[in-house]
């Protein structure tokens, strides 16, 4: 197999704030090929956002990427570039998009200006060559008559046209990589479906890999091929979607799904996960999930477990000691 | 839509002769009172001071053919908007909503805000129009001052004379000409300026935040007064330096509220859209920052369009703007100060004209506030 499209090894984003470093991002690694979906989830808090804006390298002070990490796409390792080459990358070769799409479109300019001037900026074309590729894009993301829809500005879109003008935007430079930041939690869900097909479907005409950050699972079960779970800036569990799906195999994966509604499925009362995130300023000592875990015990709460398992899939130490399982349900730590 | 039969449509083709008279026709007050009396108003200057447009072309002076320029410019506007707004608009409003087009239907609502630009647009058409308003030079002083000074107002001298004999209303006329470019050219300095800084310390933040700031906290905490009237001392006063010196001396409160409006503004997702398209942070300030902040910066220029004019009248009314026997408000309102019980045309009418310019120019930046209201807009 060829290397990987983007390989991303170790990567440390810290917030060295007044009262010590905030470790947002501690330690993740993953690689995506040429055309692959991988979907990151996680709760709020958890460095979803953050391990994507590292990414673009749009982490601001007192944010930092620590040294050591590495990101590399294609050969080149983007923590080596400059401001200025890095620059060439975004919305070029890596783009993204964002949650909100009522926010991430600028009131003031129409969403034609807004579509040309990445495609002027980094293709360095003309005006009309530039409009011309921004109603191209605008069509390819199914919005209709895009030639007369150049001209609106985007308080006259709706939240799913605008989240598709977004997505316009984003991909009117040909990336290779379309970081996804939690693209359809503000949408309803109908227009979430929509917006999934549309993203699957392009994936499928352009050849880009997707990283896909949702907290939602049914939404990154639906797209990703393979899928990591986040907990406290690390990946607790990785593997194929279906694998992670079918058999979680880190309590935190289980607990996720288990708080997961699933239609049909008559549950008398969701679950949840005992606790809350742990601040980043002082993750919990041992396994970072140890205070919320039902099955956690003295090993847990002393040594931190690397990623175990036979390929690397859970950073648990139950994938040593399985017999430490207990008859879970329900129960806090 | 209205029953645009041929009849009508023939009747509204002949009323367009007179601007604003097929508006009326349609029913819209606004537009039709406006463009008719703009018309009118140039007409009557046009009937009234026929031997002073005639004079532009043996004269051969330039403010002659500016306002020559302008008699002409406006009558053509005013004739020509009343076609164009006489058209069928059916498909015109179903086209596009931009938020100027929302900011100005919630201007209209406003009833002093269009009679502050009413006045607005008068004042800027006195301006410029003032040599066919009056045939008196406002600096010329004749020989035999004792029979022609001090005179009441009169069918001649509609607002008196000074003590030097010159015709106040021609004074004034002349006068606001100096005070509202002096106004118009040190508000766009002031605004340009304030916008540049407070973007700049907005969006970047930290250490130019800081620096940044504490200049402007200690160009603001400086009695403005004293600091005009030191900077001015220094060089000999005249409008350009006065011009200068008020701009360069009023921006940090514009910075401020722009450097404010900023912070908030760079935490939108749109700021973060445009850096992961690969935007860099000047073009980012200019296309994405500077444009979203230009609603309280407009009325930032307005509002301090009315208050530079006071106080240019201020320090020409100390002698350290203009010097006569240029006229500025100021200065006349000073020549009228001795003799104000015996002659009190002198000074009031230039006072008038300072209240009415401020006053308008207020009522156009509370009602820009309100309708350029970012709640509005979405």
């Amino acid at each position: 197999m060829s290397a990987p499209l983007l390989q991303v090894d170790d990567l440390r984003t810290y917030f060295h704030t007044a009262d010590g470093p905030v470790r947002a991002v501690d330690g993740v690694s993953f690689s995506l090929e040429r055309g692959a979906t991988l979907g990151i989830v996680g709760e709020s808090g958890c460095g979803k956002s953050v391990t994507c804006l590292s990414i673009l390298r749009l982490i601001d002070r007192p944010g930092r990427v620590e040294p050591g990490s590495s990101i590399r796409l294609g050969g080149r390792d983007l923590m080596e570039l400059s401001e200025e080459d890095m620059r060439d990358v975004r919305g070029n070769e890596i783009s993204m998009i964002f949650q909100e799409p009522m926010t991430s479109l600028n009131p003031v300019w129409t969403i034609g200006d807004q579509i040309a001037e990445a495609v002027r900026l980094h293709r360095g074309v003309g005006r009309a060559e530039a409009r011309r590729r921004a109603a191209e894009m605008l069509g390819l993301v199914g919005i209709p008559e895009p030639e007369g829809r150049l001209a609106d500005y985007p308080h006259e879109f709706s939240g799913g046209m605008r989240q598709r003008a977004m997505i316009a935007m984003a991909l009117a430079c040909d990336p290779d990589v379309l970081l996804a930041d939690e693209p359809t939690t503000a949408l309803d869900v109908t227009i979430q479906a929509e917006i999934l097909d549309l993203l699957a479907g392009l994936q499928e005409r352009l050849g880009m890999a997707i990283v896909f950050v949702s907290h939602d699972l049914g939404v990154v079960a639906q797209i990703a091929d393979r899928v990591i779970v986040m907990y406290a800036g690390q990946v607790v569990e990785q593997g194929d979607t279906d694998t992670i799906f079918s058999r979680p195999r880190h309590p935190y994966t289980e607990g996720l799904l288990r708080s997961t509604p699933r239609v049909g499925g008559r549950v008398p009362r969701l679950a949840t996960i005992a606790g809350a995130v742990p601040s980043a300023k002082r993750w919990p000592p041992g396994c970072r999930f140890h205070p919320r875990c039902p099955h956690a015990w003295q090993r847990c709460r002393e040594e931190s477990p690397r990623l175990l398992g036979t390929d690397g899939t859970a950073r648990c130490w139950l994938e040593e000691e399985p017999q430490r399982r207990t008859v879970h349900e329900e129960a806090g730590p | 839509m209205n029953s645009a039969g041929g009849g009508s449509a023939k009747r509204l083709r002949a009323a367009a002769l007179l601007p604003g008279l097929p508006q009326l026709l349609r029913g819209q007050r606004l537009a039709g009172l406006s463009l008719m009396s703009l018309a009118l108003a140039m007409l009557a200057v046009l009937a009234f001071g026929f031997d002073r447009v005639l004079a532009t072309f043996t004269a051969g002076r330039v403010d002659h053919w500016i306002a020559f320029l302008t008699l002409a410019g406006t009558l053509g506007l005013a004739w020509r908007l009343s076609r164009v707004w006489g058209r069928d608009r059916g498909g015109e409003e179903a086209a596009g909503v931009s938020g100027w087009a929302i900011a100005w239907r919630e201007f209209k609502k406003n009833r002093p805000a269009v009679l502050g630009l009413y006045l607005m647009v008068a004042l800027y058409l006195v301006t410029l129009l003032a040599p066919y308003l009056t045939s008196y030079d406002p600096t010329v002083i004749v020989e035999d001052i004792a029979s022609v000074r001090h005179l009441a107002p009169s069918g001649e001298h509609l607002l008196g004379t000074d003590k030097y004999g010159r015709d106040v209303y021609a004074r004034i006329l002349y006068g606001a000409r100096i005070s509202l470019s002096i106004g118009f050219i040190a508000v766009v300095i002031s605004i340009t300026l304030g916008t540049l800084v407070g973007a700049v310390s907005g969006y970047f933040g930290g250490v130019v935040d800081t620096v940044l700031m504490r200049f402007v906290d200690t160009l603001i905490s400086f009695p403005r007064l004293v600091l005009l009237i030191t900077v001015i001392a220094l060089f000999d006063p005249s409008i350009l330096v006065v011009v200068i010196v008020l701009g360069l001396t009023l921006w940090p409160s514009t910075a401020r509220i722009v450097r404010s409006e900023v912070l908030s503004l760079r935490e939108r997702e749109f700021i973060e859209a445009a850096r992961a398209l690969g935007l860099g942070s000047p073009r980012i300030i200019l296309r994405h920052i500077i444009p979203n902040v230009m609603a309280p910066v407009i009325v930032a220029a307005t509002l301090g369009l009315g208050n530079i004019i006071l106080i240019e009248a201020g320090l020409s009314f100390l002698g350290l703007s203009v010097q006569p026997p240029t006229p500025s408000w100021g200065v006349i309102i000073n020549d009228g100060r001795e003799f104000l019980l015996d002659a009190w045309w002198v000074s009031t009418f230039p006072g008038l004209a300072i209240v009415f310019t401020v006053v308008a120019f207020n009522l156009i930046g509370d009602g820009l506030r309100d309708a350029l209201d970012p709640r509005l807009r979405m």
